[in-house]
């Protein structure tokens, strides 16, 4: 059997790869993908007071603190079975928006736009944020500097402190927002929905303008049929920050919703022998393996997913191109996976939107932003979508608030069985008998799961700051045979 | 468009925006066991320089846990930079110090996969400088080489905890030493 693996190789052995098992007629036989693990999180917060967890996860990584900070924040309010007064709801969900348009700029231009700007096959050395710059102007990249900056303005008015926002308390904030920061927030938004429906223009002319782009998007390769779950206020409409969890089958029916604390009799885990991570699945619908279906209780979690689990968007913007997405995509729900790239820009739009409206709320400038806690803390979990999943944060903790127990189900987790699914598909896709690996057939592979965002949070500390891959094709006896680089020793 | 001066860069800088001489960052994340050694690199560094600043140019300290772009926007305005990290390149033995220019960075990591959720550094300054942003045109990078960066800790092996007397000097050393090469 031949083996072709994609290997973080400055990293040890083990952790975050994608390998490809070849037959002896050199075709897919089966795919692995292994995400890195942070080993010891929960034992870590034990014995810690609850109000610490704002501050300790968003530490977890730096690639999303805003996310576990809001996370943690809405579990802690929960442990103390304490509801922040609305101002302190909004301004989280405003600094929460900020960060959303961050982030998502960030995806588009940085990871996605270079396979769609550049084009799949484009050299690697072309295939990156310069290339689009280069491509589209250096007018845009400004745009997406400032889009960024604007963003983290946002994060630091509120939170206190840019990317790392450390306001968040159970029963709402340390501080509010004079009027002065509110109009500069404001501002910043009409600027922001701007960018957003620039950069859904740029996706429509380079994307839906290329019926190249358009057939790869709705290929094959990149469909599964599965569950998809997201956030939804009352209405049934997006929400980042707030409401329950929809859950909508493969074939568009809302088999229900939960609220965070029942988020238990939802979502279970299932164990693998290859893997230490563990692969969340619908426990409602029970778990039959790594295969699409509404009998399969493999769901995933991203903006494609958010989108298909609600009935539409909060706002009049975001709607119209929600609208516009499954009139052109034949219906809901949508299950090529490619289109993800589309709906993280409609939600960009959102964010954009709702920083406006949270903005001018006349409430947000309120100086009653905090309710003390005074039941005795026991247990609480906080739910909210971050960019790239369903964020789930559970803590248990004694009656003087000191943590006896924490368990967190993050973003890219729950999207661990599609992801795996969708390597696989497309590995089985690309690679035929006879057929020489080529680097853009291996980029082609890594956009099936580019589509996900997947965050490795861990890899991106110690330097390199990336996870360089290497492709190695084995034979029988598991000797390289050919090795392919996307990596410079 | 704003207005805010505050916000965006200064694409043409005017004679108000003299950049400052020096930042030393500490990255890494201080919970994950050995990846937080740039941090405590940095941090007794700082301590150092504090007690006696005007035996040193002028140089602002700070510990992120950030990379790419987030990282570069913390470097502009600034000349020079020194960025201490935690390194695992796997072939050096744990708590090895090694110091390259951020030029030779893309010889250990690739610039250009796309798997992570953002750029690479050296990437990310190419972006800062197209848009015209005042970055440093000195980067050196100070590594420990590490393993244990995996485990939520917020201990450090031995080994690695070894080297951060060796790179905090290094740092104030290098400080000085360019300090005279300018004035040369």
């Amino acid at each position: 059997m031949q083996r072709i693996t994609i290997d973080p190789i400055t990293r040890l052995e083990g952790h975050g790869k994608i390998e490809i098992f070849l037959n002896s007629d050199g075709e897919v036989a089966s795919t692995y993908f292994q995400i890195p693990e942070l080993r010891g999180f929960e034992r870590f917060c034990v014995g810690r007071p609850v109000e610490e967890m704002p501050l300790l996860t968003n530490r977890i990584c730096g690639v999303c603190p805003e996310a576990h900070h809001m996370a943690a924040a809405k579990a802690a309010d929960a442990v103390y079975k304490v509801d922040p007064p609305p101002t302190a709801k909004k301004l989280r969900e405003l600094l929460y928006s900020g960060f959303y348009f961050t982030d998502h700029t960030t995806h588009f231009y940085a990871l996605a736009g270079p396979d769609f700007v550049m084009g799949p096959d484009a050299p690697v050395a072309q295939r990156n944020i310069l290339g689009v710059i280069h491509k589209v102007g250096l007018e845009i990249g400004g745009k997406v500097i400032q889009a960024r900056k604007y963003g983290h303005r946002i994060v630091e008015i509120i939170g206190g402190r840019k990317v790392h926002p450390c306001t968040s308390i159970p029963g709402g904030l340390t501080k509010g927002i004079t009027e002065e920061q509110r109009q500069e927030i404001e501002q910043i938004g009409h600027w922001a929905i701007e960018f957003a429906q620039f950069s859904l223009k740029l996706f429509s002319d380079i994307v839906l303008g290329n019926s190249q782009y358009v057939d790869l998007v709705l290929n094959d390769i990149y469909t599964h049929r599965t569950y998809s779950i997201g956030l939804v206020d009352e209405n049934n409409r997006v929400n980042f920050y707030d409401g329950k969890v929809s859950v909508v089958a493969p074939d568009g029916e809302r088999i229900g919703k939960y609220a965070p604390h029942e988020y238990t009799d939802w979502i279970a885990e299932r164990v693998e022998p290859w893997t230490y991570l563990k692969f969340p699945y619908l426990k409602k619908v029970g778990w039959k393996g790594f295969v699409d279906g509404k009998d399969s209780g493999v769901y995933f979690a991203t903006p494609l997913s958010r989108l298909n689990a609600a009935d539409g968007m909060a706002t009049p913007r975001a709607q119209e191109e929600y609208e516009k997405f499954y009139e052109t995509l034949g219906g809901k729900p949508v299950h090529q996976r490619l289109a993800t790239h589309w709906a993280r820009l409609i939600e960009l739009l959102y964010s954009a939107e709702r920083i406006v409206e949270l903005a001018t709320d006349p409430e947000i400038t309120s100086p009653n932003f905090h309710t003390t806690p005074t039941e005795k803390p026991t247990e609480g979990v906080g739910i909210v979508e971050a960019p790239r999943g369903t964020l789930t944060h559970h803590y248990k903790t004694d009656e003087r608030g000191i943590l006896t127990e924490v368990n967190l189900i993050v973003g890219t987790t729950n999207n661990y069985a599609p992801i795996s699914m969708s390597i696989d598909k497309a590995a089985r896709s690309l690679i035929r008998k006879g057929s020489v690996v080529t680097e853009g057939m291996l980029n082609m592979i890594e956009m099936a799961f580019r589509a996900y965002d997947p965050c490795f949070g861990c890899a991106t500390h110690s330097l390199p700051g990336q996870m360089p891959l290497e492709v190695t094709i084995r034979d029988a006896n598991g000797n390289p045979i050919e090795v392919l680089k996307q990596f410079c020793e | 468009m704003m207005q805010n001066p505050e916000l965006g860069w200064n694409l043409s800088p005017s004679p108000n925006s003299t950049p400052r001489p020096w930042i030393v960052i500490g990255l890494g994340n201080p919970l994950l066991g050995d990846d937080g050694v740039g941090w405590r690199i940095v941090e007794r560094a700082a301590q150092r320089y504090n007690a006696s600043p005007h035996s040193y140019p002028q140089a602002d300290f700070e510990c992120l846990s950030l990379g790419g772009l987030s990282l570069m926007e913390r470097l502009v305005g600034y000349r020079k930079a020194i960025i201490v990290d935690s390194i695992t390149t796997g072939k050096q033995p744990e708590g090895t110090l090694l110091s390259f220019s951020l030029e030779d960075l893309p010889a250990l990591a690739s610039s250009y996969t796309r798997s992570s959720h953002d750029t690479t550094l050296p990437e990310a300054i190419q972006v800062g400088r197209m848009m015209g942003a005042p970055l440093p045109d000195f980067i050196t990078i100070l590594a420990v080489e590490a393993r244990r960066v995996y485990e939520f800790s917020e201990e450090l092996t031995p080994a690695v905890a070894a080297a951060i007397p060796r790179a905090e000097q290094m740092i104030l050393d290098l400080l000085v030493e360019e300090a005279a090469h300018d004035l040369a």
